[in-house]
């Protein structure tokens, strides 16, 4: 109680602090005359009086200094006198205080640009009210794929919990506009339940939001519209609520208009209820297409929440064994669920690279500190032999570190904010969810704010210390000359050997990544052919219920294409090249039977008669499906070479008999068996991986309402997509074409993230390597020139410019080994900490680790010939009276 | 780390030392006090024990003025001088009744402890 109000008393007294001074001298002036009137009262003359009161009274000046020193906060005072004079000195060296910030600001700018991108994937949550009470529920087995909930399970939930504010459900999936005068158009959208918007806090900026009445069965039809589309469809027009439109071919009412960033759980830009999701009503309870969440209800405890939907789906397991035997119901933190954890290794492997570039620069900006005090050598020692304390110099040489990492951290935050845009457009717009948000948040200053005041410590509270050692008598007997002590050469020595040290680890990486692309495939040219052009076409269920009419619509579209004298081959496919498609499980006539723990699974893609001849590719062995293929009698398959090499190494493939198990991992009671004709080359289902292993079905098997069109074209491409879309809406005007694109668009659309994730490795590298480089060359230079003294005396007495050089590389190469060794046991201990983990972050590779000591070896031996030749070169004379 | 450089002297908060003691005890027993006498009858009661540089009692009231433990007014001294008076508070007398004690303990304490020794 007494501190904070002796604070606040002298809080208020620096504020007053002019009429405090008067009342002192005021009360000084009393008190001197009363005592010099007791004097004269003794009989004193006035004058001795005077004297005896002010010997009396002590040191008026020392009291006032007392006084103020009780009076205002000390600290503060203290404080703003050394930042005051830190800003005025460093004013006057604007060449170091220039260099210092932009290589501190632009080691802390990374830092937190990385830190920036950390937070956003990991940290921040998703932008839904009070996230962490929101809970995502799927369904486990004890094999197979994480899936979703199915109808039935979802609708038992819902009735049974007690814990819940609510619980949603949707099923994203296209929807096809058309039937309102434009053109139809392909949107991502999704099914959902009524009350999906409220519980993430979603308000509809135009007519109203989806009530229950809407999500029941007979429900007439309605959608909401993002504002997006919204915008750029009906031009903002509210006269759009109430709007009738088909959507996937069946009436619908526009009812609403969502905020832009309601797309969760995704992309999805138009909402229908979940109950006009086609097939909802017949929804077996192992079709587990939904995706569900919850909000857990206010006052109950989220644990609880995750135990009552796990007991409920326990008691579903038993009361439905038939499909949900073995079966349990997780439910999981939503923020979990769809972002990363900032302890996986590789946010923990690109936070570390941010700490090396913060420490490179720091590295740097220590050595510019020590060079500096070695300047400012003459200076210290003038201040501590006037009775500066060596506290006061250390506190001093601080306060200008502080100044210089607080302009360094709003430097930093302006690199960092760059950093982030460019980062930004390097993603392709719509590859992201929207809630991928990289601005800056308090949690990001906060990083920001530490990681600026933590460098104050490492670059100059080192060189403060060594400073204030300075022994006063040396440095003033000759004039600040040669006060290169041991000690500060070897610290100098420290802080480059730590720089080569880091960069070692960060070229390491750099030099690997640039190494690995992965191997070759035959197949890999088909992404380099502009001529082959896929793009998707969806058949609503509304309009094309049955497979035999989604059938007729493929072999109408196909036969059509193949009329055109422009198109060289077409052909459907259920995945794209580079789409995943479904994993099955997998048997093979004649193998060993597997169980649960060795079953064996492979890709599965239904493709049409001429889809290899349409990628320019042809099969190896055996043949091609023909029309007949598919058909009761006719089952068969035809594989690619990984699944021969991998499942039949060294048998013959064409003739075996497989069999696939059902989509959902459940094993089928009989076997369908397929016979394998013909082998194919590899094709990449998924990118940056080795090829997978694929059987092709024929499309008739399994007619999907969704598929790829493969065209190879001799058209440009807009023209091919042109004439397709023609055709297509020849047969169905409201069928739109969408997602049409060449091979090697699909392949640098694929490749997004790999691109931009080693883009920003290497562009961390470069930053890193070049401050690490810069900072090299100039501690060496400068290292070397400060020697010219020495130099001089050298070469007076019969040194020869030879001996010179050769002295200084000796010096630097034995800084440099330090360096390298330290490097190569950091960039080991690097891949032990890393190297677990989905990405492989590892590098001990010795070619890449020689051209990376190769290169820093080269700017080491420049960074010392060069001055070194320069200093032998003067003459003696200049030299050794050159202060 | 701040505290160490900035020097901030921990023990002048700590309670204090023997002139604030009497400063407060003179003011409880003489009532409002300029500063000169005080430091008079600071000196009257030491009776040439104690060379007192009579500067020093004002950063000693401003601390105490600052605690709370004593006020100040201006007022006019005996012979028409304008003067600053300084009197106790009831929190000053309770603290001096916590230092008197305190006080007495401690020599007590070093009493015996020296009475032991010899």
């Amino acid at each position: 109680m007494t501190s904070i109000r002796t604070a606040l008393s002298r809080l208020l007294d620096l504020v007053l602090s002019g009429r405090r001074e008067r009342r002192l001298e005021e009360e000084i002036r009393g008190h001197l005359d009363l005592l010099a009137e007791q004097y004269v009262a003794a009989g004193m003359t006035p004058n001795e009086a005077r004297a005896a009161a002010r010997r009396a009274f002590g040191g008026v000046e020392q009291m006032k200094e007392a006084y103020r020193d009780q009076r205002g906060l000390p600290i503060a005072d203290a404080i703003g006198q050394d930042v005051r004079f830190a800003i005025r000195l460093l004013g006057r060296n604007r060449g170091f205080a220039l260099t210092a910030i932009l290589v501190l600001g632009l080691g802390i700018g990374v830092n937190n640009m990385l830190f920036t991108i950390l937070n956003t994937h990991t940290l921040r949550g998703l932008p839904i009210p009070a996230s962490r009470r929101v809970l995502f529920l799927s369904t486990v087995a004890d094999r197979g794929p994480e899936r979703g909930l199915s109808f039935p399970d979802y609708r038992d939930i819902v009735l049974a919990v007690r814990h819940y504010r609510g619980i949603a459900a949707f099923r994203p999936g296209p929807m096809a506009i058309a039937g309102d005068g434009h053109a139809a158009e392909r949107l991502d959208g999704a099914f959902v339940t009524a009350n999906t918007f409220d519980l993430i806090g979603t308000q509809p900026i135009l007519g109203r939001g989806l009530s229950t009445s809407d999500d029941e069965p007979g429900a007439a039809g309605v959608a909401l519209l993002g504002r997006t589309v919204w915008e750029t469809r009906y031009g903002a027009d509210p006269a759009v609520i109430g709007r009738a439109v088909t959507i996937n071919g069946a009436a619908v009412t526009l009812i609403g208009v969502m905020p832009d960033r309601s797309g969760f759980p995704g992309t999805a830009t138009i909402w229908m209820p979940l109950w006009q999701a086609p097939g909802l009503a017949a929804a077996k309870r192992d079709a587990r297409t939904l995706q569900v969440f919850g909000r857990v209800a206010d006052g109950a405890r989220v644990d609880d929440a995750i135990a009552e939907v796990a007991g409920i789906a326990d008691r579903l397991a038993t009361e439905h064994a038939d499909t949900n035997r073995n079966t349990r119901v997780r439910a999981v933190p939503i923020n979990s669920r769809f972002l990363g954890s900032a302890s996986d290794p590789v946010w923990r492997a690109f936070m570390t690279v941010g700490f090396i570039v913060v420490l490179i620069s720091c590295a740097n900006v220590a050595n510019l500190m020590l060079d500096r005090s070695l300047l400012r050598a003459r200076e210290l020692a003038i201040r501590a032999s006037v009775g500066g304390t060596r506290r006061r110099l250390v506190r001093q040489l601080l306060v200008e570190g502080a100044v210089i990492a607080a302009s360094a951290a709003a430097t930093g935050l302006l690199f960092g904010i760059v950093g982030i845009r460019a980062f930004r457009s390097a993603i392709p717009g719509d590859a992201l969810p929207y809630w991928f948000d990289y601005s800056v948040d308090w949690r990001v200053l906060a990083a920001l704010i530490g990681v600026s005041a933590l460098t104050v410590f490492v670059f100059a509270l080192v060189p403060a210390i060594q400073a204030s050692r300075t022994d006063v008598v040396a440095v003033l007997k000759d004039g600040g000359r040669s006060n290169t002590p041991g000690r500060r050469r070897i610290l100098a020595s420290t802080f480059l050997a730590a720089q080569l040290a880091l960069a070692v680890v960060l070229l390491a990486h750099f030099a690997v990544n640039l190494r690995s692309g992965g191997p070759g495939l035959a197949s890999d040219g088909i992404f380099d052919d502009p001529d082959i052009i896929t793009a998707t076409i969806t058949l609503p269920a509304a309009t094309f219920p049955t497979p035999a009419s989604r059938s007729a619509f493929y072999d109408t579209l196909l036969g059509r294409l193949r009329g055109v004298p422009a198109f060289a081959g077409a052909a459907f496919a259920s995945t794209a090249p580079l789409s995943p498609g479904e994993s099955r499980t997998l048997t093979i006539d004649g193998t060993p039977a597997t169980d649960e723990k060795t079953r064996q699974t492979t890709l599965e893609s239904g493709i049409t008669a001429g889809y290899f001849q349409a990628l320019g590719l042809g099969v190896l062995q055996g043949r091609d499906f023909g029309d007949a293929d598919g058909r009761p009698g006719l089952e068969s398959a035809i594989v690619n070479e990984e699944f021969a090499r991998k499942f039949l190494a060294g048998e013959s493939v064409v003739g075996r008999r497989l069999s696939l198990g059902s989509p959902d991992g459940t094993p089928t009671a009989a076997p369908t068996w397929l016979t394998i004709v013909g082998v194919s080359p590899s094709i990449r289902q998924r990118r940056g991986r080795d090829p997978d292993a694929v059987v092709y079905l024929p499309l008739t098997s399994s007619v999907p309402g969704s598929a790829a069109l493969i065209v190879r074209s001799d058209l440009d491409t807009a023209g091919a997509v042109a004439a397709i879309r023609q055709l297509v809406q020849a047969i169905d005007p409201g069928l739109p074409v969408y997602r049409a694109r060449t091979l090697p668009q699909v392949r640098h659309d694929a490749e997004w993230n790999g691109r931009v994730s080693s883009g920003l490795f290497n562009f961390l590298t470069f930053i890193a390597v070049a401050l690490a480089t810069v900072g090299l060359y100039a501690a060496a230079a400068h290292g070397v020139s400060r020697e010219r003294h020495e130099i001089g005396i050298r070469m007076a007495l019969g040194a020869r410019p030879r001996q010179i050089v050769a002295r200084m590389l000796r010096r630097l190469v034995v800084q440099a080994a330090l360096g390298f060794g330290a490097g190569v046991i950091l960039t080991a201990l690097w891949d032990r900490t890393f190297s677990s983990g989905s990405v492989d972050i590892r590098s001990t590779d010795l070619v890449p680790l020689a051209i990376v000591v190769a290169i820093l070896l080269a700017v080491l031996i420049l960074a010392a010939i060069v001055p070194s030749r320069r200093a032998s070169r003067i003459d003696p004379l200049v030299a050794i009276r050159t202060e | 780390m701040v505290a160490f450089l900035w020097s901030i002297d921990m023990s002048k908060e700590v309670p204090y030392g023997t002139l604030d003691l009497m400063v407060l005890k003179t003011l409880a027993g003489m009532g409002s006090l300029h500063g000169y006498g005080i430091a008079r009858r600071i000196e009257q009661a030491a009776a040439g024990a104690l060379e007192l540089n009579q500067g020093t009692i004002y950063p000693a009231l401003l601390r105490l003025e600052q605690k709370g433990w004593i006020s100040s007014a201006w007022g006019t001294s005996d012979n028409n001088r304008r003067a600053r008076f300084y009197a106790i508070t009831r929190s000053g007398r309770r603290q001096l009744t916590r230092e008197t004690a305190l006080w007495e303990r401690t020599v007590s304490m070093v009493n015996r402890l020296l009475g032991d020794a010899s």
